[in-house]
Parts: C-alpha cells; sequence; structure tokens
C-alpha cells in the first residue's frame, strides 16, 4: 500500500492564493478604498483630502438622503409580491405535467431580459397620456394615474417592472425546493383527510420554509440596491421618487462627489447589513423553535 | 502492424509534422513572415513616434457630424499656425458630456480642452476641473469678447473659461397650429406671462399645448426670474449672496406656471423632462410655441417636413425686462491638460474672430468676440448652399437679437447645486401637489445653506441686465 505523501504546509494556501488574489484586489482593497474614501473630500478632479466624519454628518444631514431611504423601505414591499407570486408560479407549474415545461420557460423569459429594455416597455404601459394602464382607467371612467411623476405610483410601477422581471427566478429557487418535498409526507396528508390547501398548509409551506427564507434575504437585499428600474422609468420625477443607489449614482456622477457618494453607500451598506443579520436571526429562531416543536 | 512499421519508416524519411495540416516547412514559412513583421513593426512605431508634436485632446458637444467640415479646417488651420501641436478632436453628445468629463477626469485623462454650455460650466469649477486662464493667453480678453458673455467666465474673479459662441433664444412657432387655436404670429404673446394667459383657452381649443418650458427637470424658472427681474438672489454682507425666493412676487409669477400645469395647460413632460421635449413635441405637432436656439430650424426641416411647412422663427420670449436670454458656449482648459499654454492657445484660437464667424456662417449662431461682428455679414445674413428662406429668416432673428439679449446665468460657483435644489422641490409642487410658497421657503433655507457653505463670490456674478453687448458694471439685477 502506498503511503500516504506528506504535504508542505503551505500547499492550501497555494490553491487558494488565485481567488483570494482575485478578491483582495476586486473586493477588499476596493472595500477599504471605498472606506477611506468616504472619509475625504474626493471629486473626480481633486484628489482625496481627508476631512474625517464630515461626509457622514453631510449625508445623514440632508433630507433627501433620508427621503430615499424612506423609499427604499418602502421598496421592500415588493419583497413578499415577489414571494407570492413566484410560489404560486411554482406550485401551478408542478401541478403541471407536459404543459410545465413550456410554461417554466415561458415565466423564465422575463429574468433573461435586460433590465433596460423592460423598463423601457413597462414606460410604455405606463405612460401617463397614452399608456395601456391610463387608457383602461379612462374608459372605466376612472381618473388617470401619474403612474412615472407623482410619488407613490412612482415607486409603485418600478416595483411592478422588479416583480415581473425577478419572480421567474424565485420560481425555480421554489420548484427546486418543491422537488425536495417528499411525496409521501403529501400523500400521507391527503389520506388523512387534509384537503389541498391542508396539504399545502400543513406540509409543503413548512418544507419550503428554507426557501422562502433564501428567496426573502435575496429579493429583499436586490430591492435595496435596486437602481435600473427607478434610473429608466421615473428619472424626470426628482429625487423624491428615487431610492439610495439612484441617490449614490447622482451624487457620484451627476454632482462629482465621491467622497459624499462613498459615504452614502457605506451607510446602505450598513442598513442592508443590520437588514440581513435581523433577518437570518429571526429565521433561525424560528427554524429553531420549528425544530423544538418537531 | 504492417502498417504501424510502415508508418514508424515513414517517419523516419519525412519530418513529423506539428499538425497534420501543417508540415515543418510550412510551419517555417509562417515563422519567417512573423519574423518580418516583428522587424518591420518598430519602423512603422518609429515613424509614428517621429510625430512629436504636442498632442491637444480637444472635446466639442454635439458639432459632429453636422459641423465636420469646420471643425476640422480650424484644427487643420491651427496646427498649421502651432506647428508643434497636434490637436485629437472628441465629438461629445449633449447630455453625456457630464459623465464622460467626470469619468475621464477619473481616470486621469480629461480632455484639454473642453466645450461647456454656461449651465454646466460654474458646476466644474467647482469641482476644481479647470485652469485659470489669465496668465496662460496671448493676449487681453477684455477687448476681445463681448463683456455680458465674458462675465460668465469669470468666477470669483478668475478668468477660468473663454466665450464660444451664443445661441439666443427665438421662438419657433408652427403656424397652422397656432391658427387652429385663434392664434397668429402678431397675436401670440411675446412674453412669458402672456404667453401663459393665452395658454388655458389655446389648450381647450385645440387639445394641443400653446407652449411649453422645463419647469422642474433643468428647470428655466430661475433664468425666467432673472429675466422677469425678480432676482432670486441677493447681495449680503461681505460680499456674500442670499436667497431672496420667497417674496409675493416670485411666488405670484411662479404660481401662474404651477395653476397651468395643474390645470393640464401645460404638457407633464414640462415637469419631468428637460429641453428635449421641447423639440420632440414641436416635431409632433403637439406644441404651437418653443423657445429654442433658431438653429433648430434644421432639424425640423430635416426630421418633420409637414411642421416645417408651417414653421416660422421670430424673436424669443422676454420678460419684463425685455431681454432675450442668451445661453453662451465657453471653451475652458482642464486642471489635468498636459499642455495647458497649447491647450489655452488652442481655445483662444476657436474663440478669435476669424473662427467664430466662419462657424457662424455655418450655423444660426452668433459671435461672441467683438471682432466677428463687424463682419457685413452679420449685418446682412445671407443664405448659404442648401439653405432657405426660412433658415435665412433664423439667421436674421439670432442676429437681430443679439443688440438686446442678456446672458441670466448667473456665474456662481453653486449656481447647478442652487438650481437642483430648486428642481428638486419645485417638482414635488407641480408633481405631488406640495403648497408653492411652503416650499418657496423651504428652497430658501436650503439655497442658504448652500450659500453659507461657499466662499462669497461678490454682486458681479450676478446677471446683468444690461445687454449681452454692453453689459457693465451697472444695473445689476
Amino acid at each position: 500500500m502506498t503511503p500516504l505523501r506528506r504535504h508542505h504546509p503551505l500547499t492550501p494556501y497555494l490553491f487558494l492564493a488565485p481567488a483570494m488574489g482575485v478578491l483582495g484586489v476586486f473586493f477588499l482593497i476596493a472595500t477599504l478604498q471605498v472606506v477611506y474614501f468616504s472619509l475625504t473630500r474626493y471629486t473626480a478632479f481633486q484628489g482625496p483630502v481627508f476631512i474625517g466624519l464630515e461626509n457622514y454628518r453631510r449625508a445623514l444631514a440632508s433630507e433627501r438622503f433620508w427621503l430615499c431611504l424612506a423609499n427604499s423601505g418602502l421598496y421592500l414591499l415588493v419583497t413578499p409580491a415577489i414571494i407570492a407570486a413566484s410560489l404560486c408560479a411554482a406550485l401551478v407549474v408542478e401541478s403541471l405535467a407536459r404543459a410545465g415545461k413550456w410554461l417554466r420557460i415561458l415565466l423564465f423569459l422575463p429574468v433573461v431580459t435586460p433590465t433596460v429594455v423592460a423598463a423601457l416597455a413597462w414606460r410604455l404601459v405606463f405612460n401617463e397620456d397614452s399608456g395601456v394602464l391610463n387608457t383602461a382607467l379612462r374608459a372605466l371612467g376612472l381618473p388617470a394615474v401619474a403612474w412615472l411623476s407623482a410619488h407613490p405610483w412612482t415607486l409603485v410601477s418600478a416595483m411592478t417592472v422588479t416583480l415581473w422581471k425577478g419572480f421567474g427566478f424565485f420560481m425555480m429557487v421554489f420548484l427546486a425546493g418543491l422537488a425536495s418535498v417528499p411525496r409521501e409526507l403529501r400523500e400521507a396528508a391527503a389520506i388523512d383527510g387534509a384537503g389541498r390547501w391542508g396539504v399545502f398548509r400543513s406540509v409543503t409551506l413548512p418544507a419550503l420554509a428554507p426557501s422562502i427564507v433564501l428567496v426573502f434575504v435575496v429579493s429583499s437585499i436586490a430591492a435595496l440596491k435596486v437602481f435600473d428600474e427607478l434610473f429608466v422609468m421615473v428619472k424626470g420625477a426628482g429625487i423624491t421618487n428615487q431610492t439610495v443607489v439612484p441617490l449614490l449614482y447622482r451624487i457620484a456622477f451627476e454632482e462629482g462627489d465621491y467622497g459624499l457618494s462613498c459615504a452614502v453607500g457605506l451607510l446602505l451598506f450598513v442598513v442592508i447589513l443590520i437588514f440581513s443579520l435581523v433577518n437570518l436571526r429571526l429565521s433561525r429562531a424560528r427554524a429553531e423553535e420549528g425544530g423544538g416543536a418537531a | 502492424m504492417h502498417g504501424a512499421a510502415y508508418a514508424r519508416r515513414d517517419v523516419v524519411k519525412t519530418p513529423t509534422p506539428l499538425h497534420p495540416r501543417l508540415s515543418r516547412r510550412a510551419a517555417a514559412r509562417w515563422c519567417a513572415a512573423a519574423l518580418c513583421v516583428a522587424a518591420v513593426v518598430p519602423f512603422v512605431a518609429c515613424d509614428r513616434a517621429r510625430d512629436d508634436r504636442a498632442e491637444v485632446e480637444f472635446w466639442t458637444l454635439s458639432l459632429s457630424p453636422m459641423f465636420d467640415s469646420f471643425v476640422r479646417g480650424r484644427i487643420e488651420a491651427f496646427e498649421a499656425e502651432n506647428p508643434g501641436v497636434r490637436v485629437r478632436w472628441i465629438d461629445v453628445p449633449y447630455d453625456a458630456l457630464e459623465r464622460k468629463l467626470i469619468a475621464a477626469a477619473a481616470a486621469g485623462r480629461a480632455p484639454d480642452v473642453v466645450n461647456m454650455p454656461d449651465l454646466n460650466f460654474a458646476r466644474f469649477v467647482s469641482l476644481g476641473a479647470f485652469r485659470a486662464l489669465d496668465d496662460c493667453l496671448p493676449g487681453g480678453s477684455d477687448e476681445r469678447y463681448l463683456p455680458g458673455a465674458l462675465a460668465l467666465c469669470r468666477v470669483r474673479g478668475g478668468l477660468m473659461a473663454l466665450p464660444w459662441y451664443v445661441n439666443p433664444q427665438a421662438r419657433i412657432v408652427n403656424t397652422a397650429l397656432l391658427k387652429k387655436g385663434g392664434l397668429d404670429v402678431d397675436s401670440v404673446a411675446r412674453d412669458w406671462r402672456g404667453l401663459a394667459k393665452q395658454a388655458k383657452d389655446f389648450h381647450a381649443a385645440t387639445g394641443a399645448y400653446l407652449f411649453s418650458q422645463p419647469l422642474g427637470e433643468e428647470s428655466q424658472l430661475p433664468i425666467m426670474l432673472f429675466a422677469e427681474g425678480l432676482s432670486p438672489l441677493r447681495p449680503g454682507a461681505e460680499g456674500a449672496l442670499e436667497p431672496s425666493l420667497a417674496t409675493p412676487e416670485i411666488s405670484a409669477y411662479l404660481a401662474d406656471f404651477v395653476r397651468l400645469y395643474r390645470e393640464g395647460a401645460l404638457p407633464r413632460d414640462a415637469a419631468t423632462r428637460g429641453h428635449a421635449h421641447l423639440t420632440e413635441m414641436f416635431q409632433d405637432g403637439k406644441v404651437a410655441v418653443i423657445s429654442t436656439g433658431p438653429n433648430f430650424v434644421k432639424r425640423i426641416r430635416d426630421v418633420s417636413p409637414t411642421v416645417y411647412a408651417s414653421t416660422q422663427v421670430l424673436p424669443g420670449a422676454v420678460g419684463a425686462l425685455n431681454r432675450v436670454h442668451l445661453p453662451v458656449m465657453v471653451l475652458a482648459v482642464t486642471g489635468q491638460s498636459r499642455r495647458p499654454t497649447e491647450a489655452a492657445a488652442l481655445a483662444w484660437f476657436m474663440t478669435g474672430p476669424e473662427s467664430q464667424t466662419e462657424f457662424c456662417k455655418h450655423a444660426a449662431i452668433m459671435p461672441s468676440s467683438t471682432g466677428s461682428l463687424s463682419d457685413p455679414f452679420f449685418a446682412t445674413p445671407t443664405a448659404r448652399a442648401g439653405e432657405d428662406e426660412k433658415l435665412l429668416q433664423a439667421r436674421a432673428v439670432a442676429a437681430g437679437t443679439l443688440a438686446d439679449a442678456a446672458a441670466f446665468t448667473a456665474s456662481v460657483e453653486t449656481w447647478p447645486d442652487l438650481r437642483r435644489a430648486f428642481e428638486d422641490e419645485f417638482k414635488r409642487v407641480l408633481l405631488d401637489g406640495a403648497d408653492l410658497d411652503e416650499s418657496l421657503r423651504r428652497i430658501e433655507t436650503h439655497w442658504g445653506s448652500i450659500l453659507r457653505a461657499a466662499p462669497p463670490v461678490g454682486i458681479d456674478a450676478l446677471p446683468t441686465r444690461e445687454p449681452v453687448r454692453a453689459a457693465g458694471e451697472a444695473g445689476r439685477s
């Protein structure tokens, strides 16, 4: 029997080095740079000059930051809608045999549509003068809605695009989750007299809990970082209709104030971090509760 | 086995091919060819390197392809006068200028000379983008340019750019649409207040809009306030400026536009889109009067012949001061320029009388150079090949307007911040139904904090009431 060869102690690190190098250059160093720039007065034309926490003071003192943060919070409402839509779609697709395959492809198409193209197409639907929606509302004798210019309709129209584009992806996550639910459990519940709703509520849904947590965390982080939909659809409607990332873009690339933009970005990072940690802790606690009960 | 033995013998007799389709001889040929290319490349490179002229990068705004021959011709003339300088010309779309310049500067590759509209200019001065030109010009600038245009380029005493062409605003009208609303070129109002009075009835009669102006995005209202003699800024202590927006006069003036917008007599795009919506709506026959540069008639001719047939160019819309607003294009030398002397020479050359006169012959614009104005061309504008009477009319309007036109853009570094604060709040009034007076108070507070944080600029930074040809110290708004 061949004896095991002794490895050099640095061998694992050698294998890790390329990945660490890439991460170091494109993630760690970049992150540290952002932290440093957030403490400086830095414009496109003048190098960074250290000013301490002044950018954070400016960001927190500005009304537009809080307005945009509040809008980011409102935008989170898209998350439950995405969960509901993608879960329903997954259940329908799973229940259909041959047609399910085609439906799955059809529902996944929006995911591969570029966001800018989708937003432009939806802009036509939401057009306040000649769009399909307002035309229908007028035909019903209802007043037209300022989908693209008045708060909070601007957020509603952008959220619709996010929902339309995102739910196909999360449907696939739920389909994978549904595949792991033991068929015997569902059959046993049905034999015990549980109706369709009962099977769903007592067997399928608890089994999908990990997928729901995953979809919730991922889609809410995506909602907090939304940019394209708002930038394309409601740019002219003013900063009070935007969320934090479009604000960050405006400060960096229209106002040229990189230092302030980095500070706003880091504040958003902190918000997302806290949100995700709370989310994970709550879901873990719930899972433990469920485990204890079981 | 036999086959294998044969193959082995064959290997001995002939060299092993490197690839089934590539013999050693062919490979050798390719290597020789590659060596030849490698040997020639340094000579070609040396030939390029022999062009050791200093390169100056020059960015213009939306001049290509319409004015390629003019720009290239002037660049050739400049290079002939300055044999040690080579100009690299890049034309940038108007809307992309800010982003492209910021991105280029962030990468340390800002151009040497850049063409800027007066609205963006102050923003970039405040970012430290430009180099003061006072010490690197070959001559004095005071006599060379129209005083009102030159005043715009001075920020806190430093000459941060040179004025290039000016674009007197004209009213471009669709006479057929006016007629539908019971108006004609004589009865349609020339001033903004008059237009606002006629707008509601016109909209009711035609379903189209009498006029539009960017009110929210890229708002023209601050400029219209200056034109109305209602300055939103007043001199404060020690050369500082203070906001004076929350006054009954300004509130009453703005209230007319807010009311019109809320009543639907102004298009929704007036709140959410900039200047582009004017030209698009005019081309589509949805608006009867727009205020823009006379050169726009060329575009109408090309893209909308039906509307062009009933288009006329009239002298620009005015406020109570009876002065047409005159946007000024400037040429600035960036702080990152590695060839500031050559860059300043190029800006000086392009803004000189000869270049400006020639440019004006290509487009319905006017020069900021005093030397150009003595050219007989401006006394009696003549049509060029391919131009019809409407384009000639546009030239005549541009030339006729200059005598009374005034530049109502403030030469204040914080002006873009003030405008942005105004736009954000005014959009709330138009789109979210916020109270106008309350919003004006909020803008005033915001402006106060912006102005207090900035170094004092003095009263000279405010636009003057005087025409741009004679703007002096007297008569500040």
